[in-house]
Formats: C-alpha cells, structure tokens, sequence
C-alpha cells in the first residue's frame, strides 16, 4: 500500500510541471535590461528613416508610388515601357499594402516592449529612450489611421485599427473605433512630448511630436487643437522664403530650413541608386495639367521652377518630410472649418507672401473661381467647396508637390473616383480603395477583425 | 487496491493540460492578392478625351 502511495506520489510530483512550462528562454540572445540595451531596438527603427524607409515617413520611393495614385500626374501620358516601373493606379498596389500593416504593427510590438519592460525611467537616457518608443507608437497608430481606416471626420465610430499597446503574443485584438484610435495616438504623442526627448539621435523631440499632434488633430477634424499645435510649431520654425526656401527645397540629402523631419538624410551604394531610380521613373509620366496651371503666377512663384520643367517633368525631389509650411496650411483650412474666414484668409496670403514675389492678397472678392475639372469638389464634411477653401487646397497641392500629401487629400475630401487608361482599358480609382485592406492571414486568424469594404474576394 | 492505482493513472493520463488548443490551427497558403474589379474597355468618348489631352500637352511642351 505505502509503495503504491509513494508511487502515486512521485508520479504526480513529477509529471504535474509548472504551468508555464513552455516559457523557453532565448539562448544566445540579449535580454534588454538597461535603457542603453533598449535603446539598441528603437536606433534600428529610427536608422532606417535615415536610409529611407517607406513605413514611418517615406522615402523617394515610396512617395512616388503615393504621387502616382494621385492625380498630379496624368497617367494617360506615361510613356511605356519606362512606365512599367510606375504605378499605374492604387489598384496595383493594393494587396501590398498589406506589408505596410504588418511593418507598422511590428515597430508597435517594439515600442511595447520598451514601454512595458524598461526599469532605468529616471535617467536622461531611460526617458529619451521611454520618450522615443511613445513617439513612434503614436506615429505608427496615425499612419494606421491614415490608411486604414475610413476618413474620420463625422465617422469618429467608424471602424478603428486593433490596439495593443502591451507585448502579448496569445492577444488576439480586434478593432477598435477610429476615436479610440485617435485617443491612442494621441495619448503617446503627448506622453512623448512629457518625456521631453533631449538626444539628437532620438529623433522625435517635442517640436517633431507637436508637428505631429497638429496634423493628427487636422486629419481627424479637431480644428481648435489643430491650429494651436501648428502654431508651436510656426513659432518656433516660421515660414521661411527666397534663397533659403530654395536652399531647402533643393538639399537632396540634408534636413535644412524649418524641416523639422526629414527621411533619407543618409545616402550610400544601393539606396542612393534608388533615389535616382524613383526620379528617373517618374520622367516617364508628366503632370497634370491641372496641376500646371495651378501656377497662375508662374515664374514668380518660385515653386513652379522647382516643381517641373518645360515638358512638365517633374524637377522637385520626392522626400517624406515635416516642415512648417504644411503647418501654416493646417492653420489655414482648420480656421476656415472653425469659422474663421477672415484668419484663414490671412493664413493663406502669408504663406503666398512667402512664395510669390509681387503677389497681390487675396481678398474674399478676388479669389479664383473653382475648376470644374478639378477632381476634388467637396469638403471634408461633404459640403461643395467654397473658392477660399478651394484656394487654400490649391496652395497646399503645390506646396507639398512630391511629399506624398495628395492622395490623402483626396481621401479626405470626398474621396472622388477617377479613371486612368492603358492599353485601351479603363482603371478606376474607386471609393473604396482610398482605405487600404488588413492583411488576409489576420482576417483568417482573428475571428471577430472586420476586412474594410471592397475586400471580400482573394486568391 | 487496483482500482485506486487503476483510477489514478487514469486520472493522471487523461487529464491533459488546460488549454490543449491554445496554439491556432495551422494553415498553409493564405491567399495574399484582393481580386478587384476588372479594367473595363474604353469607349469612343474616353479615347477622344485621351487623345485631347495627348494633343494639349504636345502643344504645350512645343511652344
């Protein structure tokens, strides 16, 4: 009887384990501990902006694709076969967008564990590394927010992104509304900015994290805040023209003038071939001519030397950037959404006043009429625009020419559907497409995540 | 006796862990492409407006 009991005995004591039996511990790897280990996942991020990466803030590459589905170029004039290296519409690139997802989710699970696992959060370095990983996390949730999720103005319960805001691999999250995902953004944006990041290297200082509150603000239609940020900002970066905005524009690899952020500062071997690559590319299809004549001022605006040439082939280099021009233009259209036209106006003449010599102001009488051929005809609230608004829409297209800013302002307003053609077929960018899908393997995986509209058949 | 031991190996061997499925079902060759709606041919009219705009820009660059 006694053997039996100690058999049982021993049985039990052996063959019951611990219950996190499978917790295997990494062999030859290390296990961060102190704020300079951390800071190793976070430099790999942010090295990458300095080589050019397409997922945080683009590169020449990348913005290219995002020019291509806009409607700055005129897909119907691509010559061929240069032109097979271009997008030809949104379409073609859309089950790639899925990558875009996954990389953007895998800097979260990065800055996750920094946020959960960092001990040394009272020293300089513990902060600017603490700092840094809230500031890439609010970044990468604004730029899930930008594009994959539906345009948020008078949607705020519309379809959000899953948050996970905590390193978990059995979380299974689904999605969130975008409000939830606006709060998150803005929740570590702001605790980015209360770390007040001092080390160059880390990138996001609290100028870079205003920048992006302020555009945050401006996408999701939270125009007072929206026009308080950019205005931090403007204080301290104001609008610059002439020599030095020409000396900006012009720097291929150097973040000058009031560039707060730029991407692709470093060049070497292949990427440097990649630069001129995208550039290269991009002389097989010219401009629109809407967009030519934007430039009613022509040569005194000195944007239209830099943005093409004769044959309207594009002069200005593609970069992802933040700088305050953009800023100035959040002010503008977030005054004339709150009601303040006469501040909006004035917004808009000073940065023509910083481009375009001789300019005479616009006044409410004197603004241009609207372009019925324009692809944009309403708002972001759905409203027909009115000439002020079209006349500051019209400013920011020429301004952020090749910055990657066009398709997102086409999705924003009104999402308009258009055609480009090749090979006596018809491809239509269509409502629908402006938000972008979730990777099939997660809509399989997760029971509960909803794919966005449009996406319903795969092979 | 040897039903007590009998019971307990049963217990023992057939009591398995607690979340014997925890790990998601395995699945090879997830489809990675959308399928979107076809190009549609071009009518007479598109074909004008295309030409049209080949022939302003033609214009414009040769001025």
């Amino acid at each position: 009887m006694k053997k039996t009991i100690y058999t049982l005995l021993f049985c039990a004591a052996v063959l019951t384990s611990c219950t996190k039996f499978l917790d295997i511990k990494p062999y030859g790897e290390v296990i961060p501990k102190t704020a300079d280990e951390f800071s190793s996942l976070l430099n790999s991020i942010l090295e990458q902006i300095d080589y050019g990466e397409p997922v945080l803030i683009g590169y020449p590459s990348s913005v290219v694709d995002i020019e291509c589905y806009s409607d700055n170029f005129e897909t119907n004039l691509t010559s061929y076969p240069s032109g097979n290296f271009m997008a030809l519409y949104i379409g073609s690139h859309l089950s790639s967008k899925q990558d875009l997802y996954s990389d953007l989710y895998e800097i979260i699970r990065d800055c996750n564990i920094v946020i959960d696992n960092l001990e040394e959060r009272d020293t300089r370095m513990g902060k600017d590394v603490l700092g840094t990983a809230y500031a890439l996390r609010g970044v990468c949730y604004y730029n899930l927010l930008r594009n994959f999720c539906e345009p948020p103005v008078g949607n705020l319960s519309g379809h959000g992104v899953p948050l996970v805001t905590r390193f978990d691999m059995e979380e299974r999250p689904i999605r969130s509304s975008i409000e939830k995902t606006m709060f998150q953004a803005e929740s570590d944006m702001k605790k980015a900015i209360s770390y007040s990041i001092e080390d160059k290297i880390y990138r996001f200082n609290s100028d870079i994290m205003e920048g992006y509150l302020a555009r945050l603000y401006f996408w999701v239609g939270r125009w007072a805040d929206a026009v308080s940020y950019a205005e931090k900002v403007l204080e301290k970066y104001p609008l610059i023209s002439g020599a030095d905005y020409i000396d900006m524009m012009s720097s291929r690899y150097a973040t000058r003038g009031n560039m707060l952020l730029r991407s692709y500062v470093l060049s070497s071997g292949s990427l440097s071939d990649n630069f001129t690559s995208a550039e290269q590319t991009l002389t097989a299809r010219p401009v629109s001519k809407r967009f030519v004549e934007l430039f009613v001022e022509k040569e005194n605006d000195i944007r239209y030397s830099l943005s093409f040439n004769k044959k309207r082939i594009h002069r200005k280099y593609g970069f992802g950037c933040l700088r305050s021009a953009e800023m100035q233009l959040i002010v503008a259209e977030s005054l004339y959404h709150s009601g303040d036209i006469s501040g909006a106006l004035a917004a808009l003449n000073e940065l023509r006043r910083n481009r375009i010599e001789g300019v005479e102001e616009y006044e409410m009488s004197t603004l241009p009429p609207i372009n019925d051929d324009e692809y944009i005809t309403v708002d972001v609230y759905g409203e027909p625009l009115t000439p002020l608004l079209n006349a500051i829409l019209n400013e920011r297209r020429k301004e952020l020419f090749m910055e990657g800013d066009r398709w997102y302002e086409l999705k924003r307003n009104g999402r308009p559907e258009f055609w480009v053609a090749r090979q006596g077929r018809k491809y239509t960018t269509m409502k629908f497409m402006y938000t972008f899908p979730l990777p099939i393997e997660d809509t399989e995986l997760v029971d509960g995540l909803i794919q966005n509209p449009g996406y319903d058949k795969v092979q | 006796m040897k039903r007590i031991v009998l019971i307990a190996i049963a217990i023992l061997g057939l009591c398995a862990c607690r979340r014997a499925s925890e790990l998601p079902p395995i699945h090879d060759g997830y489809a990675t492409t959308f399928i979107l709606p076809d190009p549609v041919d071009l009518t007479a009219e598109d074909r004008d407006l295309i030409k049209a705009q080949q022939a302003e820009y033609n214009e414009a660059i040769n001025k």
